[in-house]
């Protein structure tokens, strides 16, 4: 890093770290600002409402009665009058209107409580200012960190150091973000309302880390690499905690999901378990027949796609290249299109509600034939065959005995690939199944949009957990696998 | 006239090539019966008039009144189908975009040697995930995530003061859109990113090394190399994304199920609910699929046609030399 970025950097961070130490909020006494206006509003209604008394009484063509509704509104006008005025008397008493709060040091001036009220209307706040401190302490010690780091690096333009410099900063920018937004949204007790930041000292703790942040990144050789990890890492954590949060949730109490976002589990899985069952969500029957046909459909497409593929990379039959291009073609028509057909055929044949209809089409699996195609290209030796046909072997006979162990790699690729296709396929059995006990997985899913899970929050993460974890495990057991066959699938051409 | 003899001398002895039609026919009569006649049911129920569960099969052609209804403007059909077709669209772009365009910047980034990036691994695996956990529960999954008053995303928007009141965001026509969006785009960019990274590993190392040499900055051998090369690759992938975001149902049906006020319906949505729902108008399901099916195979052919046939020669030499 040059010395003058380097300069730039530390006296921003010193600004930075100093924001931290200076008061950042104030909680106005927002109730005298308002209250004045209220009180000229107050007057303006008691004196028309005591003009129309007046107009009322001297034309004498009202009745008694009206008059007296009339006289006892003024009454309550002035009441409220009164009302105003004594709050106005109370509030000049109190001198405490404008207190600051320094967002390090210290802690919230006893004076200030929670209101209790908005805490229990909104089930939004936690009061665990422990926790906020924490925050606050981390931003810090994050930011200390960094600059000791870069300190550290000296003028080596090439330093790991740069890297877990440039990370601290990140998190200390947001865990300060996070405070600084954090704070006005605290729900003070009246009189004083919500914090007021101070806009000088926010933009000390944030733009002054923001700008370090820049000079730091600016100033460095491979700034472009710990930028780069920096970015990789935010989709990583935005790829996983959907997920995260999903497990997390279903392992927590309803009451506990309405109050907020939460990373640590809770205990309340057996519990949410028992609501779940006790509507009668039974996810083993789902289970089972997702199961039943992705491992059915993927078998039979496997097999017999290796056969088609061995079929037309071992035979020179004449319409070998005008078949194998209708293949190609297959692989270009979407489900979605013929489903329709699909299903009045099915209703046809009597196949609705029966499993079959979804297990024996992933026979004709064209981007598998595809795919196996291209693998025996390059993985079989013509010469194999035929030296089995010379020892007298069948042709089915030396598919099964010799083919199919040569293509184990990629059988075992795909069937992967089907097993999660089929696992996922959503609008085929919705389409063709109206039977309870046939609902796959995703059809399950949907049950839990329900009204009967409305307030079960706990429960419906739970389902769809369950629902979800089967893949995510079978995904990192196998991640290296998937990954290749996606690669090979997708260069085509 | 020179080969034949050969051949003949070939099948005299023994021929084997009967055998290939015995080893492909189980594909092929399984796509004759469950996928060709499909299709053709699905065409010929599109001009019949087939609604409700009597005449599901025992149905009268009525000629191409259901086409008519999709293309006259005004009735109700011909509003919800273009309508959910614009609103697929929409959607598909704005998720097909972004989508491409950082699979595409990942991938140069993963791939330069230059930069010898760490944990490849990992964040291939990471942002890959989202794409084989399934749709519906994705869909369902971001649906309690925004849900109104008290969703995980209300709230910390909320406490964290960010936002002072609440948000209905399937009231929104451009939140809905945006989230599902949004989601397609998260479930499917690590898929691209790895199609990618694919394509630009099977180029010749040696053409990347010239470069080097030449004193090509990174940037340069991107727009001027890698692009150029992986071009197929680009082709096939949009192919595919259209036909996909064209049939996109899991997450709008599961999410939004076409609200607010059908402006996240898609057209495979729209079939569905023909079809499948209500009346079950099992005609108009298929004429809606059979317009779809023509819009999918044009728009696949445009992009193979404008994209591919502008390409000057010498490129298309390369690529041929350089993709496995």
């Amino acid at each position: 890093m040059s010395k003058t970025r380097k300069i730039v950097f530390l006296v921003f961070m010193a600004i930075a770290i100093l924001g931290m130490f200076l008061p950042i909020a104030t909680f106005n006494d927002n109730s005298s600002a308002s209250l004045g206006e209220d009180i000229t509003k107050q007057q303006g209604k008691v004196e028309s409402a005591e003009t129309q008394l007046k107009r009322w009484i001297d034309g004498g063509k009202k009745s008694e009665a009206d008059i007296q509704k009339q006289k006892d509104k003024v009454q309550k006008e002035k009441d409220k009058l009164q009302a105003l005025l004594d709050q106005q008397a109370a509030a000049t008493g109190d001198s405490q209107a404008g207190l600051s709060y320094a967002l390090l040091p210290g802690q919230l001036p006893a004076e200030l409580e929670i209101d209790m009220t908005v805490v229990n209307q909104y089930k939004l706040y936690d009061w665990n200012f422990s926790a906020y401190y924490a925050c606050i302490w981390a931003a810090l010690g994050a930011f200390v960190l960094a600059t000791v780091l870069v300190v550290l690096a000296g003028n080596k333009d090439v330093s790991k150091l740069y890297t877990i410099s440039s990370f601290l900063h990140l998190i200390g920018i947001l865990l300060s973000g996070y405070v600084i937004l954090r704070l006005a949204a605290f729900p003070i007790k009246l009189p004083y309302g919500n914090a007021e930041i101070r806009s000088l000292v926010a933009l000390m703790v944030m733009g002054g880390s923001i700008v370090a942040f820049a000079a730091h990144v600016q100033g460095v050789h491979n700034s472009k690499r710990s930028m780069i990890y920096v970015f990789c890492t935010f989709l990583s954590v935005l790829a996983i905690v959907p997920f995260w949060i999903m497990i997390v949730n279903a392992t927590r109490s309803s009451q506990a999901i309405q109050q907020g976002v939460s990373l640590i589990p809770g205990t309340y899985l057996q519990y949410n378990w028992n609501v779940l069952a006790s509507k009668n969500f039974d996810v083993s029957v789902g289970f089972m027949n997702s199961a039943i046909i992705a491992f059915g459909s993927t078998i039979l497409s496997v097999y017999f796609s290796a056969m088609t593929a061995y079929g037309f990379k071992v035979y020179r039959f004449k319409l070998n290249k005008v078949l194998y291009a209708v293949v190609m073609a297959i692989i270009m028509i979407p489900t979605q299109v013929t489903g329709t057909g699909f299903f009045m055929f099915m209703y046809q044949l009597h196949w609705v509600n029966n499993r079959l209809a979804l297990i024996i089409p992933s026979i004709a699996a064209a981007g598998t034939v595809f795919f196996f195609r291209q693998y025996l290209e390059s993985n079989l030796q013509l010469s194999l065959v035929e030296a089995a046909r010379i020892d007298g072997c069948g042709e089915i006979k030396t598919f099964n005995r010799i083919i199919i162990p040569i293509m184990v790699p990629a059988m075992a690729t795909m069937g992967i690939m089907a097993v999660i296709g089929s696992w996922n396929n959503y609008l085929t059995p919705l389409m063709l199944f109206t039977d309870p006990g046939l609902k796959t997985l995703p059809m399950m899913v949907q049950e839990l949009r329900g009204d009967i899970y409305r307030t079960e929050y706990g429960s419906i993460y739970l389902g769809l957990a369950m629902t979800a974890l089967p893949l995510i495990i079978v995904y990192f057991a196998l991640s290296k696998y998937i990954i290749a066959g996606v690669a090979l699938g997708g260069v085509k051409e | 006239m020179q080969a034949q003899p050969a051949v003949k001398k070939k099948v005299k002895s023994v021929s084997y090539s009967h055998w290939g039609y015995i080893f492909i026919a189980p594909f092929f009569i399984t796509f004759l019966i469950f996928g060709l006649y499909p299709i053709l049911f699905t065409f010929k129920t599109s001009v019949t008039d087939a609604v409700g569960w009597e005449k599901i099969l025992n149905n009268n052609i009525i000629g191409f009144e259901n086409f008519a209804q999709i293309f006259t403007s005004g009735t109700l059909a011909n509003e919800k189908f273009w309508g959910a077709l614009g609103n697929t669209i929409i959607i598909w772009f704005f998720n097909f975009v972004p989508q491409l365009g950082l699979a595409l910047i990942l991938a140069s980034w993963f791939t330069d040697g230059r930069l010898r990036l760490k944990g490849q691994g990992f964040y291939k695996t990471t942002i890959f995930m989202p794409n084989i956990i399934t749709a519906a529960t994705i869909g369902m999954l971001f649906f309690s995530f925004f849900a109104y008053p008290i969703g995980p995303v209300n709230t910390f928007l909320q406490t964290s003061g960010i936002a002072n009141m609440p948000v209905e965001y399937f009231r929104s026509t451009e939140w809905s859109r945006g989230l599902i969006s949004f989601i397609q785009w998260w479930m499917w960019c690590g898929n691209t990113m790895i199609i990618m990274i694919a394509g630009i590993s099977g180029i010749n190392p040696s053409l990347f090394e010239a470069a080097l040499v030449d004193g090509c900055s990174s940037r340069q051998t991107f727009w001027k190399i890698t692009l150029p090369l992986i071009k197929p690759i680009l082709v096939y992938n949009l192919t595919t994304s259209l036909v996909g975001g064209l049939t996109m149902f899991d997450i709008p049906h599961m999410m939004t199920q076409g609200g607010p006020n059908d402006t996240t319906n898609t057209v495979a949505r729209f079939i569905y609910t023909q079809g499948f729902t209500g009346s079950r108008n099992f005609n108009m399901a298929s004429a809606a699929s059979v317009v779809l099916f023509v819009i999918i195979i044009v728009g696949s052919l445009i992009i193979r046609y404008v994209l591919n046939d502008r390409e000057p020669k010498p490129a298309k030499l390369a690529k041929k030399g350089a993709i496995k």
